[in-house]
Parts: structure tokens; sequence; C-alpha cells
């Protein structure tokens, strides 16, 4: 194993958390707009979009959690790389189907007043980068400063 | 064996165990982690659950589901969904509203005014919800329109603090609303309503404001078509 492997794994476990517990936290302190901001998707039927809505934010706050601590590694990028998939399939749904809305990713979203237009490729290009990152943990989970290494 | 092979194979036994007991843990490790993660969202989605208000007053002039204030007889059912901090409703309704009011006194339309909250996030005092609830108050004494056009008239930017609920009294009066209605407003009696509303409005797929429907149909207006003329083209061609 090169030696640089487990700082640049430390480096994604950083730059992923920041993503996370940013995006969890501004959204967990008004759990009704993130139900919107998932309604505002069209995706899911309403009692279902409420509990993405409500869980998602958690998820995102538990996931930053645990990525900061370098703890279950593997689990946390894997389920940040299977979120980053969603969000990018569901931004491109809404970009497929001319919605006009906020994407929800770092606010709670919802539709876009008129006259103001969304910027789904940037929000693709970020959502990929991230997903890139959690990749490469899952391949390299083992890192510096991680709780992992200290237990094992 | 030689002695030195038998050291060497006990060693690399060790070393298996090891590796297998650091595999196990980290296994454990993440099991555990899955574990928290399903049980404090589900808690979390319980305790949201149950906390949401399940009693609210709904206003005396609101329809059968008690979600919006009803103007009018008239075939053509009109229903606005709206919310007084949102700068495209003041928009649509000063360009809409008196002809759609025409419409309502010349017994064509219904409509059905759903003063929902979605941008509480975009004023310090929850403004979208206040507004909404005073609304109801003003309906109460046969002046929704009245206060609308008001609160339109004097909408706050969006960002800082919108009215407060005694200013609203005084928009209120300004608009002819007496002391029902401060009481009301003060004692907070629709304060539930505009919750409910939203949510209702969210069920029913209204993701954004203004939304408009025609005759249970939503109005999209096309590319380059203002809200104002997409609704008006609808309630012509019904």
């Amino acid at each position: 194993m090169r030696t640089w492997q487990p700082w640049l794994s430390t480096g994604a476990r950083a730059v992923l958390a920041a993503a996370f517990l940013i995006a969890g936290a501004i959204k967990v302190t008004d759990l009704d707009a993130s139900a919107r901001a998932v309604n505002a998707y069209q995706l899911l039927p309403w009692e279902l979009a409420r509990f993405v809505g409500v869980v998602q934010p958690v998820l995102e706050i538990g996931v930053g959690l645990l990525l900061l601590a370098g703890l279950a590694t593997r689990l946390a990028a894997a389920l940040a790389a299977g979120a980053m998939t969603v969000f990018i399939v569901g931004i491109a749904s809404a970009w497929a189907r001319g919605l006009t809305i906020d994407c929800g990713c770092f606010s709670r979203g919802g539709a876009l007043p008129v006259g103001q237009n969304p910027n789904y490729a940037w929000d693709i290009a970020r959502d990929a980068a991230l997903l890139a990152l959690a990749i490469y943990l899952i391949v390299f989970p083992a890192s510096r400063y991680s709780l992992d290494r200290r237990m094992a | 064996m030689s002695k030195h092979g038998r050291r060497e194979a006990n060693r690399l036994i060790r070393q298996q165990q090891l590796q297998e007991a650091k595999r196990k843990r980290s296994i454990r490790i993440s099991a555990i982690a899955a574990g928290v993660l399903m049980l404090v969202s589900v808690g979390a989605y319980v305790v949201y659950t149950n906390t949401a208000d399940t009693t609210h007053n709904v206003p005396q002039q609101a329809n059968a589901a008690g979600t919006g204030i009803v103007a009018g007889s008239g075939p053509i059912k009109v229903e606005v969904y709206q919310d007084y901090l949102c700068p495209s409703c003041r928009a649509f309704h000063a360009a809409a509203e008196e002809r759609l009011q025409a419409m309502v006194r010349e017994n064509k339309i219904t409509l059905t005014t759903y003063p929902i909250a979605i941008l509480d996030r975009l004023s310090t005092n929850r403004y979208s919800t206040r507004s909404a609830a005073a609304a109801g108050c003003a309906a109460d004494s046969g002046k929704f329109a009245q206060f609308s056009d008001a609160l339109y008239d004097k909408q706050p930017a969006e960002g800082g603090a919108g009215y407060t609920d005694e200013e609203l009294v005084n928009v209120g009066r300004s608009a002819g609303l007496g002391d029902p209605f401060a009481s009301c407003v003060r004692d907070g009696t629709y304060s539930g309503w505009p919750g409910f509303a939203t949510e209702e409005s969210s069920r029913r797929g209204v993701t954004g404001t203004p939304t408009v429907f025609v005759n249970d149909k939503k109005v999209v207006p096309g590319q380059g078509q203002t809200i104002t003329d997409a609704v008006f083209n609808a309630i012509a061609g019904s």
C-alpha cells in the first residue's frame, strides 16, 4: 500500500463529512420544508415523500458523523455513494421533465419562483465529484485519524 | 517439519486468526452503526408524525375540506394556492385578482383561495403562517379579499422580519376590520390552520406558489407565458 493512500482517504472523509453534515443540518431544522422539497421532485406520493424528507436529513447527519470519526468507514462511504446516486438520478429526472425546482441539496428546496432558473448541471457535477470520493473510500477505507484504525 | 518451519506455520496461523478477528470486529462495528442509523431515523420519523398538529380551528367560510376560503358559486372552479410572502403571488394577485373577483360577481366562477405557508423559512417570525392565520380571521369577518389586497399591497420583503401580529391587526384595521378580527389574530385562533392547509396542498401536488387549478386541472404556463395569461386561457376554455 502506498503511503499517501491513507491520507487521501482522510481527505475524502473530511470533504464528504462536511458535505453531509452541512446538508443535513440545514434541512433538519425544518422537516416540513424538507418533506416539501422531496415532494417537489414529483416522483413519490406525498406520504412517502414526507417519510423520505424527514429521514433523509437525519441519515445525512449520521453518515456525516461516521465519516468524520472514521467509524465504519466503508459502510458510511457505501451509504454516501448510494445517496449521491439517488440524488443524481433525481436531479437528472427533474431536469428531463422540465421542472424548475431548487434541488434541495444544500437548502430546503422547493419550487423556484418564476423567472429563476435552476442550475441542474452544476448540481449533478458536484454530486458526481462527491460520488467519486465515496467510491474511492469504498475501495480504500483505511485512513489516518480514524476510529477504525484506532480500534484495529 | 523442522522446528523453524513449525514456528513459521504457527506465526502464519496466528496472523490469520488475528486478521479474521479484525474482519469480524469491523463487520460487527458496521452492523451496529447501521442499526443505530436505522433506529435513529425511524425514531425521528415517529417523533415527527406524533408532534404534528392534529387539532386546529377552521375559518367559518372555508370549503368542505377546511383548507381554503370560498367566494362565489359560479360553475367554473378556480383554486389559487398562495403564500402572502411570495413575490410571484403578489404579482399574480395584482394582475389577476380584480378580474377574478369580477367573474365571481358575474357568477362565472367559484374562487377558492388557499393561504398556505411554504416560505416560513424566509422570514424571521413565521410571517407566512401568521399572515395566513390572520387571513382566516378576516374571512370570519367577511373581508378575506380586502385583507388579502391590503397584505399584498404592503408585502414585506423576503429574508427579514414580517409583520408582527400587532402590525397585522393594523393592516386589518386599514382594510375595515374591527375588534373581533383583532382578538382572533391576538388569540392565535387559526394559528394551526395554515400548516394543515399546506400539508393538504402538498398531498395534492402543490410544490410552489402561486399554483392555480381550473376545474381541478393544474395550470402550467407555456414557454414565455405568464401564469395570469395561462389561468385566464384555461378559464376561457372551460
